[in-house]
């Protein structure tokens, strides 16, 4: 089981805190947020990836606590027990 | 030290002597005294901290009033830094207050280093990069950022938990950021709470992001890894 969480805008524009996505072995990130998307109550992909398959800048994405631009990015490998997080941080002050 | 303990003593009664002496001798850089480092300066202040530092480039703007308290329709025009320093001078007279008015990318390092903890409530996350890199090793950074009703916070010990910069990368920068009053005198007041867990030898988001979403009132903390 790999808990995918989103937080303030997604998650208010979803309207669901987090979803379990069930995966035998390990998988893509990208391959997770496709699966996690076919069970969200609408699309949230394309808040994240460009047209190109490429990761926006709006939203960061934790792994393990661990922001994916220091991993493989989309690519980044998911097992078992792993948590996801999407976070659009807030910049003000 | 009796002025002191007249204006402190809810706070000592809580705290007690040995952890209101820490407190009262904590000099406390804030970084922007915009909506999060007005107030995160005042509750710094009513509790009796030695010094604070306050660094801001900024002039006091009509939308700044909505949500920055230490300034009023008299001070617009004027430099933030200045009027926050009388503000929070006659709050107590206790606590020295040492203004800066520069962009932090001429704060001076040696500055930085001589305060206890650095708090950033700066605007925008170029300047928080440029803050992050002028700190000592394992010298407390108290980060928050806000938008809209919701914000985060986490406690950067350099060399000892994920950057900033690590955290956040290839984050976008907004122009103009949406925020909620509550919002900011919320998260401002939880980041002063962890300035004190700092200055107190206890802090609780070392390598934890809290995420406070206000319109749910649900807190989350995620563990962070570098």
């Amino acid at each position: 089981m790999v808990k995918v969480k989103f937080f303030t805008l997604l998650r208010l524009d979803l309207g669901i805190r987090e979803i379990d996505i069930n995966i035998d072995g390990e998988k893509r990130l990208i391959e997770v947020l496709k699966d996690a998307e076919k069970k969200t109550p609408k699309p949230f992909l394309h808040k994240l990836i460009d047209e190109k398959g490429e990761l926006l800048n709006s939203a960061i994405i934790l792994v393990n606590g661990k922001n994916v631009h220091h991993l493989a990015k989309l690519d980044t490998i998911i097992k078992d027990g792993d948590e996801i997080d999407i976070f659009p941080p807030g910049g003000g002050g | 030290m009796q002025k002191r303990l007249n204006i402190t003593t809810r706070n000592l009664q809580f705290y007690g002597k040995s952890n209101m002496e820490k407190i009262s001798k904590a000099t406390v850089l804030i970084a922007g005294v915009g909506g999060l480092g007005c107030i995160v300066s005042e509750i710094l202040v009513r509790l009796g901290v030695k010094k604070l530092v306050i660094v801001d480039k900024g002039i006091i703007d009509e939308p700044d009033l909505g949500r920055q308290a230490l300034y009023t329709v008299k001070d617009i025009g004027k430099r933030k830094v200045d009027v926050a320093k009388e503000v929070l001078m006659s709050m107590s007279g206790l606590t020295e207050i040492e203004a800066t008015f520069t962009p932090i990318s001429n704060l001076d390092k040696g500055k930085v280093h001589s305060c206890d903890c650095v708090v950033d409530c700066l605007d925008n996350f170029i300047s928080r990069f440029e803050l992050e890199e002028k700190l000592k090793d394992t010298q407390p950074l108290i980060h928050g950022g806000i938008q809209n009703d919701y914000g985060q916070i986490t406690t950067i010990l350099k060399g000892k938990t994920p950057t900033l910069k690590e955290i956040y990368a290839n984050i976008k920068e907004t122009d103009v950021i949406p925020v909620s009053t509550p919002t900011v005198f919320t998260v401002a007041s939880l980041m002063a709470q962890e300035v004190v867990n700092n200055i107190l030898s206890t802090p609780q988001l070392i390598g934890n992001l809290l995420i406070v979403e206000l319109n749910d009132f649900t807190f989350t903390k995620i563990k962070l890894k570098g």
